[in-house]
Order: C-alpha cells, then sequence, then structure tokens
C-alpha cells in the first residue's frame, strides 16, 4: 500500500509543480503582451485562476500527508509520546471529517451550478468546482494513511 | 490528580468543582453546555407561517438598487403583515456576485441583483448588445415587455424566479487617460478594462479595443498604475468608485444598458401560499420600477458631476453610425453562437421602438 501511495505522491507532486510551470509561463506571456506589444490573450486570467486552484486543492491534501501544513505545537510539544499520538490522531480525524463534510456539499454546488459556463473560457464551471472533491478525498486518503501509520508506529507496534 | 500550587488534589469522582483553582467544574459546564444548546433550540426555532426572504448585493446603501430594497422591504412586510420578513445585506457583505448568485442557486440565500443574470438564463445578454436601445425609453419600454417577462420566465428552468427585470444602473460610457473617444478608430489599441460579461468583452473587441478582464473593485489601481488605459460603465458607477480622480478623458458613447433582473430562488418561493406569491411578485415589480426610476434620475446628475472633472465630449451622428456599423459583428457572434436569433434581436428592437 505504502508503495501505491508513493507513487500517488509522485504523480500528484509532478502535476502541481506542471501546473505552477505553466502558471508561471502564462503570467510572462500576459505581462509582455501588455507592457511590451500592448495586446491581451482573452481568457488567460481564467486559465491562470483554474491552475491555481487545482495547484492550492491538491497541494492542501499532499500537505497533510508530509506534515507540512500549519500546526499550533504549543501542546503537542508538552505531551508525551503516547499522548502526543493520541492528540495527533484525533486532529486527523477531525481534519478527515472536515474535509468529508465538505466533499459532501460540494457535489450538491457542483450539481445545481457547475454547469454554467465561465465568461472568458466558456468552460463549464463544473471544470474548476471539481477540484473541491477531488482535493478533498485526497485530503481524507491522506490522513487514512497517516491514522495507520500512526496506529501502527504507538499503539499496536 | 489536579494540582492548587505545589498541592496534589485528588479528583473527585463525578464531578469536578475546584473553583478555588481556577479551574470550571464539571456539574456548571455540563448545565451551561445544556443551557447553551436550549437557548440554541429554541432560538433558531421559527414560526411556521413566516418566511424569511434573505436579499444580497454588492452595492453601497445609498445606491438606487439597494434604496429600492429596502422600498421592497419595506412594502413587503407591510403588504403580506409580517407574514414574509425581508433581510437585506448591502456592501457584498455576505460575498462578491459570484458567491452570492450560488448561495441563491443552492437555497442559502433566498435572492440578489447582479451581473450575473447569464445564470439565470442566457438570453438576457441580449440587453447588453451594443446599440439595441437608444435612450431611457426605449430601455424602459423593453425592460417591461411581453418579450422580457417570457426571458423571465425562462429561468425558471435554471432553478430561478425572476418577477421583474429593469435596467442596471444607466447607460454604459467610455473613460480613458490616452485620448478622448471621438470615433470607434480611437479606441483602437487602448487597453480598456472588461467585465467577466462576454458581450462587453466581445463588444470591445469589435470596437477595436485591447480587452483586460479586470474586476471592477482594481480599475482605479489599474488605471493610476498605467495597466489599463480606460474603461466603461455607467455614470454612477464612474463617480461612486472616483474613476475620475485616475482619468481623463468622458465620452458620452451610451452604447449599452445592462438588464436588472430581480432574481429568486425558485425552491423558496415555490413553498409561498398562492396569495403571498401574488403580493410578493407585485411588489417586487413595484421595486424594479423605483429602482429605474431613481437609476434615471440620477444619470444625469451623476454625469454632470463627472464633466466638471473630466473632458467630455459626445458622440457625432457620423460617430455613432460608425460604432452601430461595428455593433452588427457582436450582434452575428452571438447569433453565430446559438445563445440568440436574428428575430429575437428584431423583435426587441421593434418593442423598444413601440411599432
Amino acid at each position: 500500500m505504502q508503495k501505491g501511495i508513493d507513487k500517488l505522491t509522485r504523480t500528484l507532486e509532478g502535476l502541481i509543480s506542471l501546473c505552477l510551470l505553466v502558471m508561471l509561463g502564462l503570467i510572462v506571456v500576459l505581462v509582455l503582451l501588455r507592457y511590451v506589444f500592448n495586446r491581451g490573450l482573452v481568457g488567460a486570467n481564467e486559465f491562470v485562476t483554474i491552475l491555481f486552484v487545482y495547484t492550492t486543492a491538491i497541494g492542501a491534501a499532499l500537505g497533510i500527508g508530509r506534515r507540512d501544513h500549519i500546526q499550533i505545537r504549543f501542546l503537542l510539544d508538552r505531551l508525551q509520546p503516547r499522548g502526543k499520538s493520541a492528540l495527533d490522531l484525533f486532529g486527523l480525524v477531525l481534519i478527515a471529517l472536515l474535509n468529508a463534510v465538505m466533499l459532501w456539499y460540494s457535489t450538491t454546488w457542483i450539481a445545481v451550478t457547475g454547469g454554467y459556463v465561465m465568461p472568458s473560457t466558456q468552460l463549464a464551471r463544473a471544470c474548476v468546482q471539481v477540484s473541491v472533491p477531488v482535493g478533498c478525498g485526497l485530503a481524507i486518503l491522506y490522513c487514512v494513511v497517516r491514522i495507520i501509520g500512526e496506529w501502527r508506529n504507538q499503539w499496536k507496534g | 490528580m489536579l494540582s492548587a500550587g505545589n498541592q496534589r488534589l485528588p479528583v473527585r469522582q463525578g464531578y469536578l468543582c475546584r473553583s478555588g483553582t481556577g479551574r470550571i467544574g464539571f456539574v456548571p459546564l455540563v448545565a451551561a453546555s445544556a443551557a447553551v444548546v436550549c437557548l440554541l433550540v429554541v432560538g433558531c426555532g421559527s414560526r411556521d407561517d413566516v418566511y424569511v426572504f434573505r436579499w444580497a448585493g454588492s452595492q453601497p446603501s445609498q445606491h438606487p438598487r439597494s434604496q429600492s430594497m429596502v422600498f421592497f422591504e419595506k412594502e413587503l412586510e407591510r403588504r403580506t403583515g409580517g407574514r414574509i420578513q425581508v433581510e437585506n445585506y448591502f456592501f457584498g457583505v455576505l460575498g462578491h456576485e459570484r458567491e452570492v448568485m450560488d448561495m441563491v442557486a443552492t437555497g442559502v440565500l433566498q435572492g440578489t441583483r447582479g451581473g450575473l443574470f447569464r445564470d439565470a438564463n442566457p438570453k438576457y445578454n441580449l440587453f447588453l448588445l451594443p446599440y439595441l436601445v437608444s435612450s431611457w425609453d426605449e430601455a424602459l419600454a423593453l425592460m417591461y415587455s411581453d418579450f422580457t417577462q417570457r426571458i423571465n420566465e425562462g429561468a425558471c428552468e435554471n432553478g430561478y424566479h425572476v418577477p421583474a427585470c429593469g435596467t442596471s444602473q444607466g447607460f454604459r460610457v467610455h473613460t480613458t487617460s490616452v485620448r478622448p473617444i471621438r470615433m470607434p478608430e480611437d479606441l483602437r489599441g487602448l487597453k480598456m478594462r472588461v467585465p467577466p460579461q462576454e458581450p462587453i468583452l466581445v463588444t470591445a473587441q469589435a470596437f477595436g479595443a485591447n480587452p483586460q478582464e479586470i474586476p471592477f473593485t482594481e480599475v482605479y489601481q489599474a488605471a493610476r498604475t498605467g495597466v489599463i488605459d480606460g474603461q466603461d460603465n455607467a455614470a454612477s458607477n464612474l463617480w461612486d468608485f472616483k474613476i475620475h480622480e485616475v482619468q481623463k478623458y468622458l465620452s458620452i458613447t451610451n452604447y449599452s444598458i445592462g438588464p436588472d433582473p430581480f432574481i429568486v430562488s425558485l425552491r423558496w418561493y415555490e413553498r409561498l401560499p398562492a396569495d403571498l406569491q401574488v403580493i410578493f411578485d407585485e411588489v417586487a415589480r413595484e421595486a424594479i420600477i423605483y429602482s429605474d426610476q431613481l437609476n434615471r434620475e440620477s444619470e444625469a446628475k451623476y454625469l454632470d458631476l463627472l464633466s466638471k472633472e473630466l473632458e467630455t465630449n459626445y458622440l457625432t451622428p457620423e460617430a455613432l453610425e460608425s460604432f452601430r456599423e461595428l455593433s452588427r459583428g457582436v450582434y452575428k457572434y452571438f447569433v453565430d453562437k446559438g445563445d440568440l436569433t436574428w428575430d429575437e434581436i428584431e423583435e426587441a428592437r421593434r418593442i423598444a421602438k413601440g411599432n
């Protein structure tokens, strides 16, 4: 299972790196067009926003998997290893639950408003909105992986 | 074990009431929690026969649209004897237009008015076509017609109820910091800000401008730093957002006047008893008429204020003809795309002209 998770993580990291590169390229082109050639690229701003949304949604899930997310460790650092582990598990369950709620509500949101088109690219809004359930689903997956790891390390072994 | 200073105290079974330690006792904690839950349950309860209509918009409270909603609130509550309670939220406090529109679609909010009317019915784009109407009389004749009512009814298919549609603020005029717009050629190559509305974007392209999509709240800074050369909007918006401080020329092109449909959640509306539905629609129509009246009266005042700050010009009949000629390309774009038909455009023009 760990191999599969590692492979997924590498794929997602590659994907968001690509998104960032395309974003950077597009922004450079837009600035050049605007200030050097006095031209614009219709829809480019919207496309950059779409890429940014996906980068954030997937990046947030990866952050949970790699423990790179913001943490307030004031209490955690004062606990014994088992207490620390218990609090960690509690935190992960809460994050997973929060993402599950967001995932659940996002399906209704997409079902109702996903068909509307974006003004410049004329893409259905669902193309962007899907990033929410995707990001939440990945976050839940990484929470579960970390819960299993924590359980094995501190409580079973 | 609990500690009080350096003394270790035994934890009492069942409850923790050691107020001297500064900790909250278990029993008071449970009692307080129960009291809060009871209060929440009682507080959240509502009378079954009272319907709450929450409306949100992005304009300030003194804006004609907001003023008409204050009128709506007072009149609707009075005529329904308080059976419908209206809660208005101005200044975009509940979110920007996109968020608010989604809230109405998902039933979190019950109503809004704003620029994302395309979600309700793509046919509303017709009203934004350049030079479709040329005066307030024409615009209002079209907005209050059966033709527009059919478009309002079409919004039901997308989950919205639209009891009435008016005009959005006023005719759009151009401002620039480079040169006055006397002919379409003057727009060529200028970086003009456009809102995220397809008809305005396509119009800017048809007129030869270089459209830049920027939210209106960022226009002031964009104009000041040279990101854009100009923009177009209704006079009241230009004044309210102090655009005259960062522009030099005002050209009264009056090329378009947007629609302002009163967008209501269909699910909420269908839950109203029939008698309340009738009153709701009636008051909504009156609010829209009041809004149009305020917008019409204030437009001249705002143009007067702006012309004191900016070098102002009106289009000559020849220039107007040139702009109208270029507008046909915009009409063709939407017909080719399948959003509108030539028959609909012709019918709208005929109604506006009173034929």
